[in-house]
């Protein structure tokens, strides 16, 4: 394996658009399986829980004390989205812990959809239509005030003589919102596909360090087979902690969208 | 003046660790050595993978022009000089390595404060753990993203090569 593998893609054009393949194929194969996954999970459920099922359990009454203190009563509607988008991110991210099968020709594809910029900006839009179409379902047109935030606030409080600075400071500040809303896809997209793809890079160079040691036949020395074990470990603490801080951003962008209270 | 017999000193479980330690630490060096010598040699061919093209290959459009050069010159091991694009390949190789490098400083102070800040309330107010580590991590992924910024632009300049096109 070499350290450029991990951001080689299959590509294949699709009416002169260029399709990440293995990226698309192991999305589809990571919905099937989960949609396997929660079916037979959701028919199974008894009231008194077994263990996998207090597992899960304890997981959504977590996400159900978050929401409730970030959005108050109504946080537990947006829990399902937000439970949905945080496992499919964490099984996207421990899918890279495993060696890749996927392969074409000489060249084999590593795993993990979120290495991927393309699936993981699909996912901060998403989030970005999410939030609006909760802030909409909640504040009606007055989700729109939520755009030219301070104005109104400096509209009652500025003294009479300087009311002139309201219309460019309105641009100003509309402008501002606007690009708040876009940095908030970016960071969330590239935060997810950085770590995850730093992470593989780092974890694939190591890879190539062992088969170099091997190629070079210095027998029996187990020291570069167990360097990449601690590198996985940290994957999996990673892929973790970025599936919850997707989730967590995600479900806090709508509690700021949903607040009814006008003073933030 | 005390009588010291080594004879019939117990030696302790924790000098057999160590004796145990340095008996397999010099196994693996003996393996390590001879190994090596064996790879030395037997196979010395496979020692070449340290080594790299630097100048890439030319597009298949143009005239092979070097190969013809050293056609001609009749000798095989000559190098070809360095033309501009190798240059650009080094200088953008330097940038990125010493870009993340110098965006991590920053950052990882950052980080360190602010787990530090949060440890101090731990240690101050038990209870609120719980809120504490939520805060703790929402902020050390957005502190976090400012290095990302930064490994994205290098990995540009060390695979995308955005400046290729601006030399031939």
């Amino acid at each position: 394996m070499h350290t450029s593998e991990a951001i080689e893609y299959y590509i294949l054009p699709y009416f002169g658009y260029r399709i990440h393949a293995d990226t698309v194929i192991v999305t589809w194969m990571i919905i099937a399986a989960a949609l396997c996954v929660g079916y037979l999970f959701s028919k199974k459920l008894s009231p008194v829980p077994g263990r996998l099922q207090c597992v899960v359990e304890m997981l959504v009454e977590y996400y159900h004390d978050l929401a409730f203190m970030m959005a108050g009563k109504k946080g537990k509607h947006y829990v399902p989205y937000v439970m949905s988008i945080f496992l499919f991110v964490l099984s996207c991210n421990w899918l890279g812990l495993f060696p890749s099968f996927l392969k074409y020709g000489q060249v084999q594809f590593s795993m993990p959809p979120t290495r991927d910029l393309s699936t993981t900006v699909a996912l901060a839009l998403i989030s970005f239509a999410a939030f609006q179409y909760f802030g909409f379902r909640e504040r009606g047109w007055r989700y729109i005030l939520h755009y030219f935030y301070p104005i109104p606030l400096l509209v009652k409080s500025l003294p009479r003589f300087l009311l002139f600075l309201i219309p460019p400071l309105f641009v100003l500040f509309v402008f501002l919102n606007i690009v708040e809303e876009i940095a908030r896809i970016l960071s969330l997209s590239v935060r997810l596909m950085g770590n995850i793809l730093g992470e593989h890079i780092v974890a694939s160079s190591l890879l190539g360090f062992v088969i170099i040691v091997m190629e070079l036949s210095i027998v029996f020395t187990p020291i570069p087979d167990i360097l990449p074990i601690f590198i996985l470990f940290l994957g999996m603490l990673t892929g973790a902690i970025q599936a919850f801080i997707f989730s967590v951003l995600t479900l806090s962008y709508i509690a700021h969208a949903v607040e009814t209270d006008e003073e933030h | 003046m005390r009588n010291i017999d080594f004879r019939y000193k117990e030696v302790t479980m924790r000098e057999k660790y160590w004796i145990v330690g340095i008996l397999v630490f010099l196994a693996f060096m003996l393996m390590w050595c001879a190994g090596a010598a064996q790879a030395k040699n037997e196979n010395p061919p496979s020692l070449q993978i340290a080594q790299h093209e630097v100048t890439p290959t030319p597009p298949e459009g143009a005239p092979p022009a070097a190969v013809t050069e050293a056609q001609t010159s009749g000798s095989v091991n000559e190098k070809k000089p360095f033309d501009g694009k190798a240059w650009l390949y080094i200088i953008s190789a330097l940038a990125s390595a010493l870009g993340i490098g110098i965006a991590t400083i920053g950052p990882g102070i950052g980080q360190g404060s602010a787990v530090a800040r949060a440890m101090e309330a731990i240690g101050r107010n038990p209870e609120s753990q719980g809120k504490v580590m939520l805060t703790l991590l929402i902020g050390l992924a957005f502190i976090e993203s400012l290095v990302l910024y930064a490994l994205i632009v290098s990995l540009v300049l060390l695979f995308g090569d955005p400046f290729g096109k601006f030399f031939h």
